[in-house]
Order: structure tokens, then sequence, then C-alpha cells
């Protein structure tokens, strides 16, 4: 089914664990040696910046052909375009199936380019050709992504695999009626947890670890599609635009209480889930989305002025991380504040350097500095690095 | 991680009876690492603190008085920087790593707080008068202190931003593009004098084995400043572009060089893209030279771009190749 080499996928697999525990010090380089030289991978994966620079190129190049085609058809191009749009897809799917076989690039950014544009291309020419609304454009995207997460393991496919079905659930129930609309928010969070649990279930079996990578993925989005679809915020304002409820300013929805249990709920369970089975994802979920409930919060009670909010919230964090560093520096419960892996710790601190000078720098010019604090403080946001 | 995998490793003798052991001891007592949470959770905090301390006081700077404003001020910054200054480990050459990660926040927050009391000095009193360069300088020169002194590198990185600024060009990676007037003599020729500045430091860095690991930083801003500043020469200067274009391609060897020796992935990658753009902008200004009316260059000008994308994709995997195997 995976069109790679599954065989060196495995080996991939376990050349990847075996460096772990080697740097987690549980291996001695021999053995790390030896499982590598017995464990070998083909594969043609240069490395990451290379990758990148193969992904612009291989993209330039294919839009550059596929501007080449429609210049031939430039007299008809209306009737042509979708025509040609899946005739380029054929094309560069070829392409992506023969750079696999015989080339064996996996993750080498030419494969990753291929298969984006020649699945947006088929997307697009299907939908233009049809003339699809909501509904069946999702369904399309749908199959396509289906597709190629089982085909190509690839991991943003699996996302976007996740989202159009999340799609085709919310305009089937727009489309049965105004009862139904009222479930939606229901019908999205039941349509999370399943995919959640089947997910659970399906990571279990061996022969889907090729995929794990996807599995993963999906339950990530699923954990937090589950939260946004009960999100006060995003109920209220999305059925206000999507429904036409012209609801009043401040004026509360059916179930309000609900959501607003739900919203301030979820967040805390998961955090605490993830302290109790020591899951890290779960944790980081948990912390991104507490900052959802504050924004959620905010949006609707202005307890206090934004400034006030930000100080007292900024005082609060500095503490809480400065206690947890300080209690947790000799490992207590299964967690610690020492880096554990320390490979990759250099390529962490440059990153961490060039955020700082993005959010602490001001833009301020010489002319520009009688101005007091003209724009110096970055926008507090997510920019974190999860 | 995946224990079958380590149980048929074992089973097949590739790994000892010992190391085994260990990897069971580790599955059963999981010890999960939060250090970079606690990191991320301690840059927010910094970063809501300082911006919401900034705010506030420029809120209410009528109802509190300056002085107590600037009082506040400096405590939070004294503070900070007697905590750095009491807990750090001594100075050396090389890299020193700091005592703990709160170390590097709390001396971050030093920094900006002193940022915010020159930057209130001038606002209020008119400290430096209309030298307004000088009340870039002092932030700066003290940024460049405790990045070295206390070997911080993102402090580094701001320093080098607050120089930039100083000479009166934005370099921070967002705003590079979009806040810099490129159509400015004097901005691409300072770009042009700053850029090979820091790539000067970056190689004194290396060669007189000061603070090594603050080469790259330099390189990094050095590289990005220097080839920008060449292309936008290219296309402001247009009658002379050829001049440029010979520059850029001279700077983009030297780099390349540069690259190779360091095995850098990276800078083979940002060259590549800045050189590119270059030879693109010429093609595309000669083809247009060709004729007015027919489709003719439009054509060549497709193929030329179908071409050379596949020559740099084999230039690449044969450079990712030869820096691997080297």
């Amino acid at each position: 089914m995976i069109a790679y080499n599954p065989l060196w996928l495995n080996n991939l697999l376990i050349r990847e664990q075996a460096g772990q525990a080697f740097h987690q010090g549980s291996l001695d380089k021999e053995e790390r040696d030896n499982i590598n030289n017995k464990y070998q991978t083909y594969f043609y994966s240069p490395n990451f910046f290379i990758r990148i620079g193969l992904f612009i190129l291989t993209t330039i190049i294919l839009l550059f052909s596929f501007g080449l085609f429609a210049l031939l058809f430039l007299s008809s191009i209306d009737k042509a375009i979708s025509g040609l749009a899946i005739f380029f897809a054929i094309v560069s799917y070829a392409a992506l199936e023969y750079m696999i076989q015989s080339k064996n690039h996996f993750q080498s950014g030419v494969d990753d380019a291929l298969l984006w544009i020649s699945a947006c291309s088929l997307l697009g020419g299907i939908s233009y050709l049809t003339g699809a609304g909501g509904l069946a454009n999702c369904v399309i995207v749908f199959v396509i992504s289906l597709y190629s997460c089982l085909r190509f393991g690839d991991r943003v496919m699996s996302v976007v695999w996740f989202i159009s079905l999340l799609g085709i659930f919310f305009f089937a129930c727009t489309k049965t009626g105004t009862a139904a609309k009222a479930f939606v928010p229901f019908v999205l969070m039941a349509v999370s947890i399943a995919i959640y649990f089947l997910v659970k279930i399906i990571k279990r079996q061996t022969i889907n670890q090729l995929y794990s990578g996807c599995l993963q993925i999906i339950s990530i989005s699923a954990l937090i599609s589950f939260y946004f679809s009960g999100n006060y915020y995003i109920v209220r304002e999305l059925s206000n635009a999507m429904f036409n409820l012209n609801l009043a300013e401040n004026a509360p929805i059916t179930l309000g209480w609900f959501f607003w249990l739900f919203t301030v709920v979820i967040p805390c369970f998961y955090l605490t889930r993830g302290i109790q089975k020591k899951d890290i994802v779960l944790i980081r979920i948990g912390l991104l989305l507490i900052a959802a409930i504050i924004f959620t919060v905010r949006y609707y009670y202005s307890i206090a002025s934004i400034e006030v909010v930000m100080t007292a919230g900024g005082i609060t964090l500095v503490v809480i991380s400065y206690g947890l560093t300080r209690y947790l520096k000799v490992p207590k419960f299964g967690f610690t504040s020492v880096e554990i892996d320390s490979s990759g710790a250099k390529e962490k601190l440059v990153i961490e350097s060039i955020l700082l000078a993005q959010t602490f720098t001001g833009e301020s010019a010489p002319s520009a500095a009688n101005k007091f604090g003209g724009g110096s403080f970055g926008g507090g946001g997510a920019s974190g690095d999860f | 991680m995946n224990s079958t995998v380590f149980d048929r490793l074992h089973a097949e003798g590739m790994i000892s009876a010992s190391s085994y052991a260990k990897i069971k001891l580790k599955q059963q007592n999981l010890l999960l690492s939060v250090h970079w949470e606690l990191k991320t959770l301690l840059y927010l905090g910094v970063l809501m603190l300082s911006a919401g301390l900034g705010i506030l006081v420029y809120k209410n700077i009528d109802s509190i008085g300056h002085q107590v404003i600037l009082l506040l001020i400096a405590l939070v910054c004294t503070g900070c920087f007697f905590y750095c200054f009491k807990n750090k480990l001594p100075y050396s050459t090389r890299k020193v790593s700091a005592p703990s990660s709160f170390f590097d926040y709390i001396l971050l927050l030093a920094c900006c707080t002193f940022i915010i009391f020159i930057a209130y000095l001038q606002y209020q009193y008119n400290l430096f008068g209309n030298r307004y360069g000088l009340a870039v300088f002092f932030p700066m020169a003290l940024l460049f202190f405790s990045a070295y002194y206390f070997d911080h590198l993102g402090i580094l990185s701001m320093a080098i931003a607050n120089l930039a600024a100083w000479l009166g060009i934005t370099v921070t990676p967002l705003q590079i593009l979009s806040s810099n007037d490129f159509n400015n003599n004097t901005i691409i020729f300072t770009g042009l004098a700053l850029g090979l500045l820091l790539m000067w430091i970056a190689w004194a860095t290396k060669k007189r084995n000061i603070k090594k690991h603050f080469e790259f930083t330099y390189a990094n801003f050095g590289t990005h400043i220097v080839l920008i500043s060449c292309l936008a020469a290219m296309f402001h200067f247009n009658a002379i572009y050829v001049i440029w274009f010979l520059l850029l391609m001279g700077m983009t060897w030297v780099f390349y060089r540069k690259a190779m020796t360091d095995k850098s992935f990276y800078f083979i990658l940002v060259i590549t893209i800045y050189a590119y753009t270059g030879i693109s902008y010429v093609v595309v200004v000669l083809l247009s030279y060709l004729s007015e009316h027919d489709l003719a260059p439009i054509y060549l000008g497709f193929l030329y771009f179908i071409i050379s994308g596949i020559a740099l994709i084999l230039f690449l995997i044969r450079t990712n190749k030869k820096i691997r195997e080297a």
C-alpha cells in the first residue's frame, strides 16, 4: 500500500529508536553502529535545509511547466483549464511515483512538492469542472487526502484529511435543517472523540507503525478539534456568522452554561490527564488550550484592562516556572526540569535567540527614538515554541 | 519509545543484556523532561511582563509621576542585574553555560528594563537632546556587554539588531524586507557596510577564538544583510545593475566557500536562493530586450525557469553529497 520501500521504512524506525536510546545513554556507540550497519536504508533523504531548497525549486519547475501548458491553450483557457489541471495532476503524480520507485526519494523535498502540487491541481481541476459547493469540495479533499495518507504517509495530509472529515459532517448537518444546526457542536465533538479512540486502537497494531507519525498528528488534531467544537467563543461566533442569528452583543446562546463549562474544564482535564499519564503531548495541548480559556473569557468579560492582565499573568508565569524549575531539579514523580536528551540543543538555542531578537527588539530607527516605546514591544501572543 | 523494537534487537543479539536492562528500566521509570515547556512559559511570562509594564507606565504617566515610575523601572533593572552578577559563572572566552534557564530570562528582563529606562529618560527629560543616536547607543553598548559578559546568544541577537537600528536599518527577521526602504542609496550602502562588518566580526570571532559559538549569529545576520543589499542595489541602480550583479556573484562565491568549509547546509540554501533571485532578474531583463510584440520571450522565460530549476536541484543534490562525505 505504501509507496516507499516498507523494509527500509522499518529499518529507519529501528535506527531512529536506537539513535534515541544512544543519546539517552542506554546504548553504547558500538551497539548503535552495529544496528545501523545491519538495518540499512537506501532512501535519498537530504539534510533538512536542502529539503526546503529542493521543495521550493520543484515547486518553481512545476508552476512554470503548468504555465507553459496554459500558454499553449491561451485562446480557450476558460474551457481548457480544468482539463489541463487534471492532466497536470496526473503527470506530476507519475513523476512522484517515478522519483520514489526508481530514485528512492523519501522526504527529499522533491516528493513533498510533487505530492502537494499534484493533489492541489487535481482538487482544483475537479472542483472547477463540477462547480462543487462546500460539501462536495470536502468530499473531494477527503478522498484525495485519504489516498495520499495511505500511499505516502504524509503527516500534513493526515491533518487535511481530518479537517475535511469534520467539514463533511459540518456541511451535512447544516443542510439537513434548522434542528440539526443546534447539534453541530455535539456532532463535531462526537466525531473528534470517535476518531481519537479509533486512532488509539489502530495504533496498537504493529503493522500500522509505518503510519505512526500520521496517527499521532491525527490524534492531536482530534483533541484540539474536540475542544474547539465546544469552545464558547467558537460556538457563539461561528453559529452567529453561519446561521445568521443576529445575536445582540453579549446576548447569551442556548446551552451557554454548558459551553462555558466545557471551555474551562477541558483544558484542565487534558493537563491533569497528561500529568497523570506522563504524556508530554497532552501536557503541551493542555497548556496551549489554557491560553485559549484566557482569550475566551477576556473576550466577553473584561475583568481588568489588558495591561494589568498581562503584567499579572507575566508575574504568575515567571513565578510558576521558576518554582517548578527549582522543585523539579531533582526528579520527582517522574518529571524533571533538566534537559535529558541534549541532541540538537545548539540548534534550539539558535532558534531561541532569533525568536528573542524578533520579539524583544523594536523597529526604532534613530529618528524615531524620541517616541517612547514606539512599537518596541512585540505583540504578546502564542508564539512559543511548542 | 517502542519496546518491541528493543525486544527484537535483544533477541537478535544486537544489544547486550546490560543495555537491554537499562532500556527496560528507563521504560518502567519513565523520566519526562519538561525543560523546554518550562522555558517557554518563562519566555511568555517575561514577554508579557515587559510588555504589560511598558503599557502600564505609558498609560499612567500622568497619574503616578515620572520620578516614581523611573525609580520603579530602575529598581527592577538593578535588581535583575544584581541577581545576574551574583549568580553568574566566571567569565571565559569559551562558552559558559548559564547557571540555570531562569538566569537567562532574568538577564533578558534586566536588559529590557534598561532599554525602557533610557527611552523614558529621553522621552521625558530629553536627556540626550537631539542626539537621538546616543539614546540607541547606550542600550546597544549594554546589550553587547551583557551578551559577552554573561554569554547570552539571544541578547547578542538583540544587540546586533540594535546596532543596525543605530545605523538606521531594521534587521529583525520578519521586518527586514518590509520595514526598510531599499530605494534609498544610504540604506543600501549602510546595509552593505554593516553586513561586511558583521562578516568580518564573525571571521575574527572564530580566528581569535573569542566566544566562538557567537560566530553563527554574526555570520547569519551578515550574510542576509550583505546579499539583500546587493539585490536591492541591483534593482535600484538599474542602469549599472551589471556591476552589482558581479558583486553579488562574487559575494556568493565567497560565502559558498565559507559554507563548504563550515559544512553548513543552512548557508548553502540561503545563498542559493539569493543568487538565484539575482540571476533570474538578469535573465528576465535580458529577455525583455528581445521583442515586445510576440510571445517568444515569455516562452523562453518559462523555459528558463524550468531548466534552471532542474539545474539548481542537481546542484543542491551534489552539494548535499559533497558536504556529507567531507
